[in-house]
């Protein structure tokens, strides 16, 4: 600073350097940073320049000169930067003290001292000295925090704790970005430490160190607490396979009761499915597990519950409802095929390939007529085992595909019947042309023509010619012809997709089957693929065995063949009713509500031809699922618009189980009707575990160099961490080359170079 | 699953109305035989006497004229068995041809390739293997293991076959766990060959009716597996198969 208040004194006299206690060199030269380094290569090159040619001279004359070139360089580098020194007036900025409370539900708990927050405002208020004390020393700044942090002038207003839950990382979050121009100094935390977002002990210390200031935690002990029971967290997955095991853990904790155990049950639609016994270790926590198969697929709410203790402070906790959305294991699919050929191979390959398929195939590879040249030993055959597929096992396939098959020469004759008890019970069955199905596989007449969504003829039908299929009106939305890219225009895709050979000529169409693709030129255009709902079941006729031309034909016009996976993959999922293709549905968003939120739910109606259905009636049922009975609570009545959507408004409810169930009618005719479960829960995730956290409040403090107490303790002393910030009040610069004594040091260097040179024979 | 099975097997049932049979579909099996420069057709009767056999053992349809067909051909991907056979070597493949075939190999065609020569190293084997390392460049022929489906897929098959028994395997190329191409060099053609008077053209050696019997056996084996894939190998299949091994 001495040499600095040489320098002002010398180039600017007429400023105090008193009034200043900081300095700064700037450089006041208007030139680019680029322009600089130019500047300063060409000064270095100027000296490097001079030092050449040196070599006669003594080393001491050497040296001489070529710190006379290196003054002059440094002095023409001043000329150009322009270097100035700025004295400054600064002062620090005081820090800034974060004092946090917690107004989250869960502190309107009774403690010994009133509610959680009543307690904690006596405290500050007790300490209110101490807090003042802190204010001379640096900024204290007041704020709520729950799900979002509130800023408050005071925090002993009382106030209602209402937040819906206790971020504490999000309160790290805000701490971090909002400086307000100061540098943080402390923060003291108020709360009972029940995060509801999963914080952990090893978060809340990463998260405490990071933020490098002393944190001072406030909170509550477990003795302090009132007593309760509480169903602390389901841990389980949300989907789960039918007839498969379930497995889901229940976490339990229980603080002032002095419980051992406990009975968890599990229900579904009231119904107790299993009840275990909840042994509590010493920390008063316990974990049960439960298992069971769900038997329907769909979405299926259950119900977790442990009775009611008596003194509880929240009841509302002592049960929890999850729901689960109940998946198909694998669709199970019969492909018995007639003969070898492409067309069964390439399907073959595809339903092979399906992870989410079951295979069991049978093919026919040899019929009666073919010349036997080997001895049974010899051969890979199988026999047929048509009483075991078609009787027994026939119920456990949820698709059976006949391709090109005809049943006589197997005498499955009163099979037949069993096929169409099947589909009308529910089943699927899907018949694939070719010259021995169909007409040509002597169905007409059959138990299973009657389910089928083509008319037989029991004429021979088959066409060999070509065609390329019409997407018809009812097929346009219908999700089996939904098979081009995103965005392409429907007809384009058929139009595009190689054409089709062969088909069977029906009839025409059965009552309440759709044709969804038709031949272009037979008359009455017979449809080629159709589809039907007959009784519980639904059938689908593809009327042609060129189905595989759209896999491997595509591939000569460099398509992709994924038209022919869509097709089939979309075929599947209609027959086997995949609950996303049904025509009536329900959906309220989530299956779990809040009490006092607004349920609503969205019914959407689509026609056999999938789309959107108008002027339906829709017909709501809010039920409760009680013990071994169904009780209607409403009844509402709303009709779909243009897009086939209506709204029903179910308003708030009490908390519970319900089930909704939808039904469309139109002209009187029921369309369809679909079921949701809906669960509404009392249990905020405030109160379904508010015991205390003390653990998150100390790993806060203890890992920032703070400290942890209770709130029934004083204040400690807070330790501010000095702020780096600092307050410029004044500046003043002084230049350091505008003068005439830079340019005579210059002419003077450079002259005596210049001398020296001529005097020791180097010019 | 099927825990018994009915006594009724497939064979015994009642004999199907002649009125049914010809009425070929888009689905039946027509062969086309792959057009190359040099000697493409080295056996004229082999392939459709196979189709012959085939159609009379088996309840394959199938259309026993062989079609020769160039591998740039637009209607190529009607047909998913190509055979290709030849004597000699040929000249290099065109890069459409390439292209093509890569394409009717990954899209699901199936490729029989039959060594007429019967010598492996010889010229029609390196002109083969060239070709191969361009069009699946990143394969290449492996011998199929003898457990592999093409073994059982009609007859139950446990020795190599054609018009010699030189090379005791057959190779392929894999392509999503399928044998995309089937490669003999024992010049299966060789021994299913007659000529139009009803001779076998070619001598089989070391010899003998089983030899060629085997030759048609594997024969049927390679169409049934381009056409049924890996259904042999179905968990319902296996103890009857290993029962019959045993």
């Amino acid at each position: 600073m001495a040499f600095v208040e040489f320098l002002v004194r010398y180039f600017a006299p007429q400023i105090q350097p008193e009034l200043y206690n900081d300095w700064k060199l700037s450089l006041a030269s208007a030139i680019s940073t680029e322009a600089r380094i130019a500047f300063a290569i060409f000064a270095i090159f100027a000296v490097v320049a001079a030092a050449t040619g040196l070599s006669r001279l003594k080393i001491k004359h050497r040296f001489i000169v070529l710190t006379l070139r290196t003054l002059s360089a440094l002095t023409i580098l001043i000329l150009i930067l322009m270097p100035v020194i700025e004295l400054r007036a600064v002062s620090k900025v005081r820090s800034r003290i974060a004092v946090y409370v917690d107004d989250s539900k869960s502190m309107s708990l009774a403690t010994r001292k009133g509610t959680r927050l009543q307690a904690v405002q006596s405290h500050l208020s007790q300490n209110a000295a101490t807090l003042n004390e802190l204010s001379q020393r640096a900024l204290v700044e007041k704020a709520y925090f729950s799900d979002r942090t509130r800023a408050v002038d005071t925090l002993l207003q009382p106030i209602d704790p209402k937040g819906k839950e206790t971020n504490i990382a999000g309160l790290f979050s805000d701490l971090s970005q909002n400086s307000s121009g100061r540098d943080l100094g402390a923060v003291l935390i108020y709360s009972d430490g029940t995060d509801t977002t999963g914080l952990t002990v090893e978060r809340a210390t990463k998260l405490a160190k990071a933020l490098e200031v002393p944190i001072y935690t406030f909170g509550f002990s477990g003795a302090s607490s009132s007593a309760d029971l509480a169903i602390s967290r389901i841990v389980g997955d949300d989907f789960a396979f039918v007839h498969n095991t379930v497995a889901i853990d229940v976490d339990l904790e229980q603080r002032g009761l002095r419980l051992s155990s406990t009975m968890v049950s599990l229900k579904k639609d009231g119904q107790i499915v299993a009840t275990k016994e909840a042994v509590f270790d010493a920390t008063g926590k316990s974990r049960v597990s439960f298992e069971f198969k769900p038997r329907e697929i769909g979405k299926l709410a259950y119900e977790v519950s442990v009775p009611v203790q008596e003194g509880e402070a929240v009841e509302i906790n002592n049960s929890r409802s999850l729901v689960l959305k109940v998946i198909r294991d694998r669709i199970r699919v019969l492909q018995v095929a007639g003969r070898p050929s492409w067309d069964e191979r390439f399907l073959r390959e595809l339903l092979k390939r399906n992870p989410n398929i079951d295979l069991i195939s049978f093919f026919i590879l040899r019929t009666p007529t073919d010349t036997q040249r080997a001895s049974q030993d010899e051969l890979a055959l199988i026999p047929f085992p048509v009483n075991e597929l078609f009787t027994k096992e026939l119920e456990t396939f949820d698709v059976v595909i006949y391709q090109n098959f005809n049943y006589r020469p197997y005498r499955m004759a009163h099979y037949l019947r069993n096929i169409q008890e099947y589909v009308l019970g529910g089943g699927s069955f899907l018949m694939i042309g070719g010259d021995q199905s169909f007409d040509d596989g002597f169905y007409a007449g059959t138990p299973l023509a009657s389910v089928l969504p083509v008319r037989l003829s029991g004429m021979r039908s088959w066409d060999p010619t070509e065609y390329r299929p019409r997407l018809t009106e009812q097929g346009r939305d219908h999700p089996i012809t939904q098979i081009g890219e995103p965005g392409e225009p429907k007809e384009s895709v058929f139009a595009r997709l190689p054409k089709l050979a062969g088909s069977n000529v029906s009839l025409g169409l059965m009552p309440q089957a759709q044709a969804l693709l038709a031949h272009p030129s037979l008359p009455g255009n017979p449809p080629i693929v159709s589809v039907r709902d007959v009784g519980k079941g639904r059938t689908m006729a593809v009327n042609t065995d060129s189905m595989w031309f759209w896999r491997f034909g595509a591939a000569a016009d460099e398509g992709s063949g994924r038209e022919f996976d869509r097709f089939w993959s979309q075929s599947l999922r209609w027959l086997i009713k995949d609950p996303e293709l049904a025509r009536v549905r329900l959906s309220t968003g989530r299956s779990v509500h809040a009490v006092g939120e607004d349920v609503k739910a969205e019914a959407t109606v689509v026609g056999v031809d999938y789309r959107g259905t108008s002027n339906a009636v829709i017909e709501t049922e809010l039920i409760r699922q009680d013990p071994g009975e169904e009780r209607v609570l409403k009844r509402m009545t709303t009709k779909t618009n243009d897009e086939g959507k209506a709204i029903v408004n179910l308003g708030r409810l009490e908390a519970g189980g319900y089930r909704l169930r939808t039904t469309a009618y139109q002209e009187g005719v029921k369309l369809g009707e679909s079921e949701e479960p809906l669960v509404v829960e009392a249990a905020e995730s405030e109160l379904q575990a508010p015991f205390p956290r003390p653990d998150i409040l100390k790993a806060l403090a203890e890992s920032s160099g703070g400290k942890y107490q209770e709130v029934s303790e004083r204040l400690p002393k807070v330790s501010i961490k000095q702020p780096n910030r600092i307050e410029v009040n004044r500046t003043e610069q002084v230049p350091i080359w505008d003068t005439t004594l830079c340019l005579v040091l210059l002419i003077g260097l450079l002259g005596a170079e210049w001398w020296l040179r001529r005097r020791w024979g180097l010019l | 699953m099927l825990t018994h099975f009915s006594r009724r097997v497939f064979l015994g049932g009642a004999l199907t109305g002649p009125f049914l049979i010809g009425a070929a579909g888009a689905s039946d099996l027509q062969v086309v035989q792959l057009q190359t420069e040099g000697n493409w057709n080295s056996r004229p009767y082999g392939m459709s006497r196979l189709l012959w056999e085939t159609t009379q053992r088996t309840s394959i349809e199938v259309k026993l004229e062989v079609m020769p067909m160039q591998a740039e051909a637009e209607n190529l991907f009607r047909y998913p068995f190509l055979y290709w056979t030849g004597t000699g070597g040929f000249p290099e493949l065109s890069e459409e041809q390439v292209r093509r075939l890569r394409r009717y190999i990954r899209y699901g065609g199936t490729i029989l390739v039959d060594n007429s020569d019967a010598e492996p190293s010889g010229a029609f084997d390196l002109s083969i293997r060239r070709a191969f390392e361009r069009i699946l460049p990143e394969q290449s022929f492996v011998r199929l293991d003898p457990k592999h489906v093409v073994y059982k897929s009609f007859y139950l098959v446990d020795q190599q076959a054609g018009r010699t028994l030189r090379v005791p395997y057959l190779e392929n190329i894999e392509i999503d766990n399928r044998a995309a191409v089937i490669y003999s060099q024992n010049d299966l053609a060789g021994a299913w060959s007659r000529d139009p008077f009803g001779r076998w053209e070619f001598q089989v050696t070391p010899g003998g009716q089983r030899q060629r019997e085997m030759a048609f056996r594997l024969g049927i084996n390679i169409i049934m597996y381009a056409l049924c894939l890996d259904y042999k190998a179905d968990l319902v299949h296996t103890p009857f198969i290993l029962k019959r091994r045993r």
